[in-house]
Formats: structure tokens, C-alpha cells, sequence
């Protein structure tokens, strides 16, 4: 065994375990020019061997979740899946479904990437990465796209491939750690907040067999993108904040009965841990909800929402999502993660996840960027992902059917739209 | 208007590497001028938790309203007095 996981690792792996896949991450780009099908197996030979996080895989031994290495660890082929020619391009976002739905074997992988190339006359490729939450955060699969593109156009940018020898945990270099009755008590707290709002519950229960993830794929262009941040500066506050206050507004506006949420907001615990690296694989992720009261439908109400939220992520942060517990047995996670999967109700509600790319010059374009999760437990029935590149924001709408319906989420979606472009447009 | 050492510290120690160098003033605002947005705000609030020994959970409010140093260290002076 390398190491035990880590708390964190462990919740997303059991997770992953129990919940059939629920923690599995996809993230597919579109990379304008043509790719060398050579020089990218070569890149990647080399990507694998210098960052030994890419060859762990996952087990079960004497009661503990440990990393080991896999077995099939340098070939570059296991991990590998070219289709040539063969897929129409109009259909990556089923290609990204399909195989953020083919699950990994933890014992066997963490890990996978599909290329898909088109015939001439189109100038593109697309690239699909898979991954186990617990070697990726968005700064994890960054770090991974980022090295293998640094290899594949390094006559252009010339920047050395980056080593990893390992994945220091979270637990170990959190600044704010607490015992494990600390953090129980904290999360009760939370669950007894969530209780107090009297949200209603969905209109159907489902097992967790007959759910499914349903998605929606749309952007923001560049010229909205800027509009958004220069609006976001106006009123100071993030546009993360100001996506949320949209997100929860269309929600709102189509939860007639409803007018209190809880939005469940992954934040990145990298910049708390000193000794982590901006990038780099692994993760460093957690999860903290922010409770709010939508009062009214307008420009100004969203504004106000916007502010609102920023005020209680900071102060979830500091009550909640700062928290990484130390003393914890496996049986602490299996315990909480069984409560999760047998749940058959879902009492809330919204999530949201954010991220942005660096701005310096690259040698290759991206021309779309979208990730997408499976999230049939816990407690997130609709989640948004955003990802910002390039200047433009690529969203994925994530929700849960029969939860939820088709009919319901696409008409969140285009309130959300209409909102954001008449903001921009403000 | 003087600024506190710990408060100088505090602030450079949440502000993202590429505003590293910029030099901080009183009249600096934390967003526009040295890039303190609502996440490294957070990375602020524990800075300024363990250099100044206090817990700010209470103050989020009032911490959210700071957009210049002036008005962050007026804060940090009422709590620590």
C-alpha cells in the first residue's frame, strides 16, 4: 500500500463505491487543428511515467481503502481509446455521456482518455478524459490536459513536463482541522438547518437503480463573458456569485411553492493547504451549503442575492467548509455514505461549481470545454457546472430523472439564459 | 493613517501571486487593487483569524462590506479592542 486515503479521497471513493459511479468525473475538449496520434501516445507515455498519481489504483485491504499501484501501470494503451474517423462530430456530448457512464474499476484504473478524430475537412479533435474523484479536482484534470498539451506542442511553448511523486493528503496540511466529533457535530448542525427550512421534498421518491443523470450543454460567448465580469465588478461581487444568483433565481421562478434553497457549492481547499500545489493531481475538494431566501425576480433582486451570497459562503466557509477532520475510521465515512445511499428522498436542492482557466498564452485553441458527473445520490438533485476558457463560459445542467423532469430542467435552463443575457445587456 | 504590520501580512498572504508585489495602502481597494475576491477573502478571514487571535464567524457581514484597507483595518481595530 502507497498510503491509506485520506478523508477526503475515501468519502469520494465511497462514494464512488457504493453509489455506482456517483463521484465519476468527464471533462471532453475540442482542440482546433489536427492531432499526431504518434506523438500524443509518446507524450503520454512519458506524462504517465513522471507522475506516479496516473498509475495508483485503489483497494480494500484488512478493512482499509489504500492506494497501490496497478498492475498495468506504464502502458500507455490500458489507459488509451482512439476512434479514428469513425464518429460524427455533431455527437460529442452523447460520446461524453456514454462515457462518463461506463464506469471506472477502481482496482483496476482511476483513470481514462478517448481521442476522437474526424475526416478531413474538419479542423478538429476532440479529447474525453474519465476520471475517480479522488485523483482529480478541477486544478487535477487541468493539471493532466495541461501537461499532455505542454508534451504534444512542446516544439511551441518548450515548458518541461512537470513531475509528481505523489499526492500529499488533505487532512495532513489543512489549515483548520478539527476531531472527528467536532466535524460530526458541525454536519448535524448543517442537517438540522436544512430540516428547519421545511423544503419541500420533490415530487417522487426513486430508487437509486432507476435514476438517471440528464444533461444539458450550452455556452457563454466572449463578448457576454466580459459583460458579465465588468457587471460583476459594477456591483462587487464575483461572477461566481452572480451565476449563482441566476442559477437560484431560475430555479425560484419555477418552484412556485418554494421561495428558500439551499445551494450546495464545491469550494477548492488548495489555497488552505500550504503545502499543496495550485495544480496537480488529486483532491482537495469540499463541499458546504449556503441557505437563501429569494424575494425578488428582477435585476435588483438578483444583485441583492449575488451580495447575499457572497456573504454566506464566507460564512459557511468559516463555520463549515473549512473543517477537515483527522480522527476518522472507515467505518465513520461507511456510516455516512450508507445514509446517503439508502436515502430514497431528496430534500434539497441546487449545486453549483465553478471554475476558471488561466489566462496565459497557450499554443493550441480550445473551441469548447464541457465536464460533466454523475449525481444520483446525495444531496444535489440539480447542478450546474460552469467552466470559464478562453474567454468564453461552457455550463453543463446536470439533473436527476425522474426526480426531476425534462420539461422542468429545460425551462430552468432557458429562464437562467434569458436572465444572463438580459444582465449582460444591463 | 498607519497600517498594522499583521494586517500587511495578512493581506499579502491572500493576495493571488500575480499581484504579489503590488504595494498596499490604505486607500488600496481589496477587489480592484489587489485582487482579494471572495475566495481569497477567505483566505484573508484566516489570516487575520490566526494573526490576530480572534474569530471573525460573528463579523462576516461587516467583513463583506470592507472594499478598502482603511475600512478593514477600522474593523480589525473594533475586534480586537
Amino acid at each position: 500500500m502507497i498510503r491509506e486515503l485520506s478523508f477526503g479521497e475515501l468519502r469520494m471513493h465511497l462514494l464512488h463505491h457504493m453509489g455506482g459511479g456517483t463521484t465519476q468525473g468527464a471533462l471532453n475538449q475540442r482542440i482546433f487543428g489536427h492531432i499526431d496520434i504518434d506523438k500524443f501516445r509518446q507524450v503520454l507515455g512519458k506524462v504517465i511515467e513522471l507522475n506516479a498519481p496516473l498509475q495508483y489504483v485503489i483497494r480494500k485491504e484488512q478493512g482499509r481503502y489504500g492506494f497501490f499501484y496497478g498492475d498495468k501501470h506504464f502502458n500507455v494503451d490500458d489507459f488509451l481509446i482512439i476512434n479514428e474517423k469513425s464518429n460524427s462530430p455533431e455527437t460529442w456530448d452523447k460520446k461524453l455521456v456514454f462515457e462518463n457512464e461506463s464506469l471506472l474499476d477502481s482496482a483496476s484504473q482511476l483513470w481514462r482518455i478517448s481521442i476522437d478524430t474526424y475526416p478531413s475537412g474538419y479542423a478538429f479533435w476532440d479529447i474525453t478524459l474519465v476520471m475517480h474523484h479522488a485523483l482529480m479536482d478541477a486544478a487535477g484534470s487541468e493539471y493532466l490536459l495541461g501537461e499532455i498539451f505542454n508534451g504534444l506542442y512542446a516544439n511551441q511553448s518548450g515548458e518541461p513536463l512537470h513531475r509528481q511523486n505523489d499526492m500529499t493528503s488533505m487532512e495532513t496540511n489543512a489549515l483548520t482541522k478539527c476531531e472527528w466529533d467536532q466535524f460530526a457535530q458541525i454536519q448535524s448542525s448543517v442537517a438540522d438547518h436544512v430540516t428547519g427550512l421545511k423544503l419541500m421534498h420533490h415530487l417522487c421518491s426513486a430508487p437509486l437503480l432507476l435514476r438517471r443523470n440528464c444533461v444539458q450543454f450550452f455556452k457563454l460567448g466572449k463578448s457576454e463573458t466580459k459583460q458579465l465580469s465588468l457587471f460583476a465588478a459594477d456591483k462587487d461581487v464575483s461572477v461566481n456569485s452572480l451565476i449563482s444568483a441566476l442559477l437560484l433565481n431560475a430555479v425560484s421562478q419555477h418552484s412556485p411553492s418554494r421561495d428558500q434553497f439551499a445551494l450546495y457549492s464545491a469550494i477548492s481547499m488548495r489555497t488552505f493547504c500550504p503545502d499543496v500545489p495550485d495544480k496537480g493531481l488529486g483532491c482537495y475538494l469540499n463541499v458546504m451549503p449556503t441557505f437563501h431566501t429569494i424575494k425578488l425576480n428582477n435585476l435588483e433582486g438578483i444583485c441583492d442575492l449575488a451580495k447575499d451570497h457572497k456573504v454566506q459562503t464566507q460564512k459557511a466557509f468559516l463555520e463549515v467548509g473549512r473543517w477537515v477532520p483527522t480522527t476518522y475510521n472507515t467505518k465513520h465515512v461507511e456510516q455516512m455514505i450508507k445514509g446517503a445511499t439508502e436515502s430514497n428522498q431528496f430534500k434539497n436542492d441546487v449545486g453549483f461549481t465553478y471554475a476558471e482557466t488561466d489566462d496565459t498564452e497557450r499554443n493550441y485553441r480550445v473551441l469548447h470545454k464541457y465536464v460533466i458527473a454523475r449525481r444520483n445520490i446525495g444531496n444535489v438533485a440539480l447542478i450546474l457546472h460552469g467552466l470559464k476558457e478562453n474567454g468564453e463560459i461552457f455550463f453543463t445542467l446536470t439533473h436527476v430523472e425522474p426526480i426531476q423532469s425534462k420539461e422542468w430542467a429545460f425551462a430552468v435552463k432557458q429562464t437562467f439564459m434569458e436572465e444572463l443575457d438580459s444582465l449582460c445587456s444591463a | 493613517m498607519k497600517i498594522n504590520p499583521l494586517l500587511v501580512s495578512s493581506i499579502q498572504s491572500a493576495m493571488p501571486k500575480p499581484m504579489a508585489d503590488t504595494p498596499i495602502s490604505v486607500e488600496s481597494h481589496l477587489l480592484h487593487d489587489l485582487g482579494i475576491d471572495s475566495l481569497s477573502m477567505m483566505n484573508l478571514t484566516l489570516a487575520l483569524e490566526t494573526n490576530f487571535g480572534v474569530s471573525l464567524t460573528t463579523h462576516i457581514e461587516a467583513l463583506a462590506k470592507c472594499q478598502t484597507v482603511a475600512a478593514l483595518s477600522t474593523l480589525i481595530d473594533n475586534v480586537t479592542t
